[in-house]
């Protein structure tokens, strides 16, 4: 039994108390249907998966996601099963399986709860809300400014004021630490320092490098300027498409956004694990707190032949369930983005009844 | 705005760093005695907090203080991701060292490490340093005083920042190796850099020109 020392529930839980609970029920409902209402059909993934299939859903840049999910042993199959701790991995296989059949673009929506290992200082929660929409199949500008915009009016019919979408660029590091032979072992450090803006530390890492990284983290900022600095950048050869792709994005998303301010930041790269190209998220001024994220990813299936999932549950979703091959598809493009329902309903300033 | 400044060590050159970055804070900042917290300046929307070193990075972090001044110490035993580091101050230059009593210095070799243990005010940055090093660490956090540990036999070894050496030197202490440089550095909010880049990058050019000028 649990001693008064350790409080009544592990740290980084807990109970969500009327009338709270009905308020965050709203707002989630209020984003599901906005989702829907845009052709976003709801999925409700499975809690538990192998561990062996949630690794290989997404590849990017960046490569495998940091590692706090919480894992079990699973005493039917004796084999390892772990609880999400993100949705898109799971939608993402959700839609190389089961849906592989659907024609693309394939729109998916989601809400739900998922798990940390750990929590950190600054966030010390562990089970958090998330509410998102992954879109499978083409990998233009055309899809990302989709997803982004979707997300945004959701977050401003909630009235959530002083928004700013943030833009970044993670293969543009990418393409630039290959072309810089940035060895792994300076890779880490550099990343931290370029995540940073550590200036002093990023011209004591990056080697012949550091002038490109320092231009590219003055070039960052309030995107009108920014686009301008961006583009009288002479970047090496390999990190030229990269950036063109990221300008393309950022100049239709200038045009076309309303409810937001926009900040380009191409080097950064915070939490963007498996990411393939243009990432974003959205910050609220009042909260100084962080609305949600996402970006573009390639979606892969998985390498064993049936997808398989712990026995005793099942995926829920709108087509009939079918197993089928992996291996049958190979990556296809994906846009996703999941918000956060703890800072959604801290920051969101309408009563109830506006709510819904 | 919110500008969080350390007490104590590193005050002293900040405070002539701050007119050259043309912030100029009201007489009571200047007043030791003075028992405010908070303090305005002649900019109408940047205000001053002075609390202690550790908790500038705390309130930047956390993002109630958009920017601050803190030696690179505290920053790399926080190692808060939401903390931008955009300039070295090149300001409270000093080194984070492995210290223990001249007595055990003549016969030790650092190299020959395999567990230690040791008082200081930095666990976690103690801890990776050694986890790096392949040696195994036991830290006993102190909040000030670190020298008094190998004195009272408390432990053999102590992780403390070191400027001339002299404290070290009259309490029996050498240096045996070196963790890291360390300098003051303007830090920034990152939620508070992308929300509001119009107010802070001006705030930014302004301490670099202070920094620049500063330089022999």
């Amino acid at each position: 039994m649990a001693t008064k020392k350790e409080g009544i529930l592990p740290s980084g839980f807990r109970d969500v108390l009327p009338p709270q609970a009905d308020y965050e029920a709203a707002v989630v409902a209020r984003l599901m249907k906005h989702f829907q209402s845009a052709g976003y059909a709801r999925v409700k993934p499975s809690l538990m998966e192998f561990e062996t299939h949630h690794a290989v859903q997404t590849t990017g840049a960046a490569g495998g996601s940091d590692d706090n999910r919480l894992k079990l042993m699973d005493p039917v199959s004796n084999h390892l099963m772990l609880i999400r701790n993100d949705f898109t991995t799971q939608v993402a296989r959700i839609a190389r399986t089961s849906l592989a059949h659907h024609p693309r673009p394939l729109r998916l929506s989601y809400q739900g709860e998922a798990l940390c290992a750990h929590g950190s200082v600054l966030n010390p929660a562990r089970q958090y809300g998330q509410v998102g929409i992954e879109r499978f199949g083409n990998d233009d500008a055309n899809a990302d400014i989709e997803v982004m915009i979707l997300a945004l009016e959701g977050l401003h019919a909630l009235s959530i004021p002083e928004m700013t979408l943030d833009l970044n660029m993670p293969p543009l590091t990418q393409a630039l630490f290959e072309h810089f032979e940035i060895a792994p072992d300076v890779a880490v450090p550099l990343r931290h320092a370029l995540n940073s803006k550590d200036k002093t530390a990023i011209a004591q890492l990056s080697g012949k490098g550091a002038p490109t990284f320092q231009q590219l983290i003055e070039a960052a900022g309030d995107a009108e300027v920014s686009v301008t600095r961006l583009q009288s950048l002479s970047l090496p050869l390999p990190a030229k498409r990269p950036l063109e792709q990221f300008i393309e994005t950022a100049e239709r998303i200038i045009k076309s956004i309303k409810h937001a301010s926009v900040v380009l930041d191409p080097l950064e790269n915070h939490g963007f694990a498996y990411h393939s190209g243009v990432t974003f998220s959205y910050l609220t001024r009042v909260q100084g707190r962080e609305l949600g994220r996402g970006g573009q990813y390639n979606a892969s299936a998985t390498t064993s032949s049936v997808q398989r999932l712990p026995t005793g549950t099942r995926r829920t979703s709108r087509a009939p369930q079918r197993l089928r091959s992996a291996g049958a598809l190979d990556a296809e493009p994906a846009v996703g983005c999941s918000l956060f329902v703890d800072t959604l309903v801290d920051s969101c300033p309408l009563p109830i009844e506006k709510v819904l | 705005m919110i500008l969080a400044l350390p007490k104590g060590r590193i005050l002293e050159d900040i405070t002539s760093l701050l007119p050259r970055a043309n912030i100029h804070p009201e007489d009571a900042f200047y007043d030791e005695n003075s028992r405010q917290l908070r303090f305005t300046t002649n900019m109408p929307d940047v205000d001053i907090i002075r609390v202690r070193a550790f908790d500038v990075a705390t309130f930047v972090a956390f993002g109630v203080a958009h920017l601050g001044i803190v030696g690179l110490d505290v920053l790399m035993e926080f190692d808060y991701p939401e903390i931008y580091v955009p300039l070295d101050l090149n300001v409270g230059r000093c080194r984070i060292v492995v210290a223990e009593p001249h007595t055990v210095a003549r016969s030790d070799d650092p190299i020959h490490w395999s567990h230690v243990r040791v008082a200081t005010k930095y666990p976690r940055l103690t801890q990776r340093h050694f986890v790096q090093r392949g040696v195994q660490v036991e830290c006993i956090k102190l909040n000030g005083a670190v020298e008094l540990a190998t004195s009272l036999g408390l432990c053999e070894r102590i992780v403390d920042l070191v400027s001339t050496g002299r404290t070290l030197k009259n309490n029996g202490l050498t240096e045996v190796e070196k963790i890291a440089d360390v300098s003051s550095r303007l830090i920034i909010n990152r939620a508070a850099w992308k929300t509001m880049p119009q107010a802070i990058a001006p705030l930014i050019s302004q301490f670099e020109k202070a920094t620049t000028a500063a330089k022999p």
